[in-house]
């Protein structure tokens, strides 16, 4: 469960996986194909806020490390 | 409590007439592929160590049965020192009918003639064997048979798939025979389950996403509920065998079709369920688990 990012949908996408943000709308889509699309979009919406803030880039721009010296 | 049943001035073919074991009452049996045993009594009462041995696949619990006979070997009589006697010798056989289900019995089917040795379970919930003191072994068998399941006539309940079992020295039973007692072990011998054996049906498949549907074999069930993190139960490799992780997978509406998203997809590539024992799917409390089919080769289109 490590490499995963549990979404409120309950989906489990891979830590591996870097979609735009119009990818990750077309790709939740499928998956939540099943659910009526008031809610599909709702959830979906609540998904990429969860995944986008977890999925932030791993150095912030803007900040540079500090000199040893 | 630990092995008891030490019978060794019982065996047959020495006159004595008393018997230990009743074999009436057998309830349900695991065939042990050929070298399998418990290393320990211990081991025998360990869930985990069950589970792991279904899912590796050297232990193959079969159904309750629905009948059960004992076949004794020929009996001649013998003049000794008590008198004229009748004497068993050869071989005893045990055949069993079982009750089966239409998913279980190509599963069952495939163990006829299977080499190995039985572990049986006793109407009590005991598991019976041998043991030399350390190891808890199945019963050697040199044969075992099962026949193709007979579907219901109408007269009786369900199908029937009839085994027989020709125990290889029943004097070794007799004298070794080792019980692990019901009392001893926290579940029941009797619930465990084999692997069903299921397969995936792929419905579609494009550059970037798989659905198939999984279901047992035989009968279509759907496979509902398996674990949906990548790489978990399902597995992708490209036609040269290099695993593709998927990004996501999910369910739909616990309907056992499941939808795969997985980069770059290519026609040739394969999708399978993991072997059993890394199935996350598989660690149940009844040992059951799902012995995919071999890899489905896709069209991407």
């Amino acid at each position: 469960m490590d490499n995963v990012i549990v979404l409120p949908s309950g989906l489990k996408p891979s830590k591996e996986w870097k979609p735009t943000k119009e990818e990750f709308y077309k790709t939740l889509e499928l998956h939540l194909r099943m659910e009526p699309k008031d809610r599909r979009k709702s959830l979906i919406d609540a998904d990429w806020k969860v995944y986008s803030k977890t999925m932030k880039p791993d150095k912030p721009k803007g900040k540079k490390e500090e000199s040893p010296i | 409590m630990a092995f008891e049943g030490n019978c060794s001035q019982n065996l047959n073919g020495t006159g004595v007439g008393k018997i230990c074991v009743t074999w009436s009452s057998i309830a349900g049996f695991w065939r042990a592929a050929l070298g399998f045993e418990f290393a320990s009594e211990s081991d025998a009462q360990d869930l985990t160590k069950i589970q792991e041995a279904i899912q590796n696949e050297k232990l193959y619990p079969f159904p309750n049965i629905f009948s059960f006979e004992v076949e004794d070997e020929d009996t001649v009589n013998e003049e000794g020192s008590l008198g004229i006697i009748p004497i068993r010798k050869g071989k005893k056989a045990w055949n069993f009918m079982i009750a089966t289900n239409p998913y279980q019995d190509a599963c069952l089917f495939s163990q006829d003639n299977a080499s190995g040795g039985i572990y049986y379970i006793s109407t009590l919930g005991d598991i019976r064997g041998i043991t030399d003191g350390t190891a808890f072994k199945p019963i050697p068998y040199q044969l075992f048979q099962v026949q193709k399941p007979v579907e219901n006539n109408g007269a009786d309940t369900g199908n029937k798939t009839a085994v027989r079992v020709v125990v290889a020295d029943i004097n070794a039973y007799i004298k070794d025979v080792a019980i692990v007692e019901n009392g001893d072990i926290t579940w029941n011998a009797l619930s465990i389950e084999g692997l069903y054996p299921v397969q995936i049906n792929v419905q579609s498949a494009s550059a970037t996403t798989i659905v198939a549907a999984v279901t047992i074999k035989s009968t279509s069930i759907p496979v509902t509920g398996l674990d949906s993190t990548p790489s978990a139960d399902f597995i992708v490799k490209t036609a040269a065998g290099v695993e593709i992780v998927p990004s996501l997978i999910s369910e739909a509406d616990t309907t056992g079709v499941y939808t795969l998203t997985v980069a770059g997809l290519v026609t040739d590539d394969t999708i399978a369920l993991q072997p059993p024992s890394l199935m996350t799917t598989n660690q149940q409390t009844t040992g059951i688990g799902y012995k995919g089919d071999t890899p489905v080769t896709m069209t991407v289109v």
